[in-house]
């Protein structure tokens, strides 16, 4: 009997690598004294040492680096040196070098978000007496556009890695949205967008329609 | 030794039993090529790391996580799952008002043969009817790792589950101990925990991406990641003529059927079989998560497990997706000659939960890692 070819195994790069990443762009500052700046790190093990360039005060130099923690110092004067208002930490012969650790994304400013105040709601009467007849020959009121902005609507992805979602925006938050039906007679989803500190998660809820 | 029932494309290696003293030291080439030293610096170092980081550094900026009500029915969660490409989802409970559990490839396969099986009570018209709940409570009456409460009766499993503010090291022992894949991260709030809130599903891969992430641009302060993994005792291997080992190796040709592929994902208690030709070089994986694949038009309704082979099995997966088969994630391999880094790196992508060790050029298989390997080698449990 013929084994069957199972020719994706063929193109199976299992060997090689895989890449570093997407370099992101960021600045090292030196913002104290000094005539002539450099510095090296362990994005290349050490191996080249780069001048920073003045700007008024402060020497800096940009890099585009695949995100990861990367350790560095400076040579300032010919003396290696680290900038002690940024994250450090030592090794075990004593030297002591600053941290740079580089994430895909910016994180929030919890800070900005948390003195948030929302507006204050207009002024008018409200009650909350039952909807007549009446109410249900008007036209309903229109869904405000920005809540088609919502992540559940995000098409899903058929790769075995899903590329990340991106941030949603605040104004999509804490609400609930409903989809029934698509994935079977007497399914709903159940689907919303919240913060927790500075990342944003979206649950969806299965639920059968049948009591 | 596992009892399974005999078709002719099966193969399992039988291992001799006797022990035989001369052959203990070829088991592990290069044996004592690294110190202890290294390896207990090492070990610390991971540790003190672990023990210093939070879950909450794992958690994507934006990310997504689907659940499942416990009253939903079977045939309908098993849908969901296909549809949106999960390996396991947690289950909510309205009435207790919290998580309860989660769903997993495994409750599928053990569905499906319950199916199979005549004399069985579950027929495929009850799946519509037959909700999660009542599986759960069903699969207690199973000869399936249960716990018994005082009384002698089996009692369910506690959800394992982790928060946002716990180690990482905390969270992955509570992964090795329990052996789960993976634990919902579940910020609990209000009077005694009882508002709950998920924000993500944790694996050993992500906390493996953490550890590289930070380590890979300082690589001499874990001096046992250049080691080769043969040298060190990492990962299941298959054994070599005469030697004696504890684990038998599972693998299957192709033409197998479906039917002994389950029964062996359950028995062995594995969750991949490497896929082998005649010559034992690696061909494909069948994962217990391959199992959501027979969703797709609902082929589980017309299959026989007896008369679907693993290669036809595997390719309603591959029609359903096609981009998976040819970017190499579904079947990563390694040689016994790659550093502890590379294994690492590797496994720290998501989706790899596994590198099978071959033979340079026949791809002869030689082993298996896994994520939980390298952690139980790393932390020292």
């Amino acid at each position: 009997m013929q084994i069957p070819n199972l020719s994706w195994m063929q193109t199976s790069s299992g060997y090689e690598d895989m890449g570093d990443g997407v370099g992101i762009p960021t600045m090292i500052t030196w913002s104290h004294d000094g005539c002539e700046v450099a510095v090296e790190g362990s994005w290349d093990n050490w191996k080249t040492r780069i001048a920073l360039q003045r700007s008024g005060k402060d020497f800096t130099i940009m890099k585009v680096l695949p995100s990861g923690v990367y350790q560095y110092r400076f040579l300032v004067d010919g003396l290696w040196k680290y900038a002690p208002d940024l994250p450090s930490t030592q090794d075990d012969d004593g030297n002591v070098y600053n941290i740079l650790d580089l994430q895909e994304y910016v994180p929030d400013d919890l800070e900005s978000i948390s003195s948030f105040e929302p507006p204050q709601s207009p002024e008018t009467s409200y009650n909350n007496l039952q909807l007549t007849a009446e109410d249900f020959a008007k036209e309903p009121p229109l869904v405000p556009p920005h809540l088609q902005m919502t992540l559940l609507n995000v098409p899903a992805s058929y790769m075995e890695i899903p590329p990340p979602l991106s941030r949603p925006q605040h104004v999509v938050l804490n609400h609930l949205y409903m989809q029934k039906g698509k994935s079977g007679p007497s399914v709903v989803a159940l689907g919303s967008t919240h913060r927790f500190l500075a990342k944003y998660v979206t649950v969806v809820l299965y639920k059968s329609m049948q009591r | 030794m596992f009892v399974l029932r005999e078709t002719a494309w099966c193969r399992m290696i039988n291992v001799k039993t006797t022990f035989r003293e001369d052959y203990l030291d070829r088991t592990f080439e290069g044996f004592a090529q690294y110190s202890e030293a290294d390896l207990q610096l090492s070990r610390d170092r991971i540790s003190s790391f672990l023990s210093t980081h939070t879950v909450y550094e794992l958690l994507p900026d934006s990310g997504k996580v689907t659940a499942l009500d416990v009253n939903l029915a079977v045939k309908q969660a098993f849908h969901v799952l296909y549809e949106q490409g999960l390996p396991m989802v947690p289950l909510w409970d309205d009435f207790k008002g919290r998580f309860v559990g989660v769903l997993s490839a495994l409750d599928f396969i053990l569905i499906l043969r319950e199916l199979g099986t005549n004399g069985s009570n579950l027929t495929e018209e009850e799946l519509e009817t037959h909700t999660i709940s009542a599986w759960k409570v069903g699969k207690l009456q199973l000869n399936l790792k249960r716990q018994m409460d005082g009384n002698g009766r089996p009692c369910p499993r506690p959800l394992v589950q982790a928060g946002p503010y716990d180690s990482l090291k905390e969270v992955a022992l509570k992964i090795l101990q329990n052996k789960v894949a993976t634990v919902p991260i579940i910020h609990s709030t209000g009077p005694a925990g009882s508002c709950q809130e998920i924000l993500y599903l944790a694996s050993l891969s992500d906390i493996l991406k953490c550890i590289c992430r930070h380590f890979k641009h300082s690589s001499s302060s874990l001096p046992i990641l250049q080691q080769p993994v043969s040298s060190i005792q990492l990962g299941t291997w298959v054994p070599r003529i005469g030697e004696a080992n504890g684990r038998p190796f599972a693998m299957l040709r192709p033409t197998a059927s479906l039917g002994s592929a389950l029964a062996l994902l359950v028995q062995a208690d594995v969750s991949s079989i490497p896929i082998v030709d005649d010559n034992d070089s690696l061909l494909d994986i069948y994962s217990r998560s391959d199992i959501t694949a027979l969703a797709k038009d609902k082929a589980y309704a017309q299959i026989h497990l007896d008369e679907m082979n693993i290669h036809q099995a595997l390719q309603l997966g591959q029609d359903a997706n096609p981009s998976l088969g040819f970017n190499g994630q579904r079947c990563q391999m390694c040689l016994r000659s790659d550093p502890l880094h590379k294994v690492m790196e590797r496994l720290a992508n998501p989706g790899v939960r596994r590198l099978v060790i071959v033979e340079a050029g026949s791809k002869r298989v030689e082993g298996i890692i896994s994520l939980s390997d390298v952690f139980r080698f790393l932390l020292g449990v």
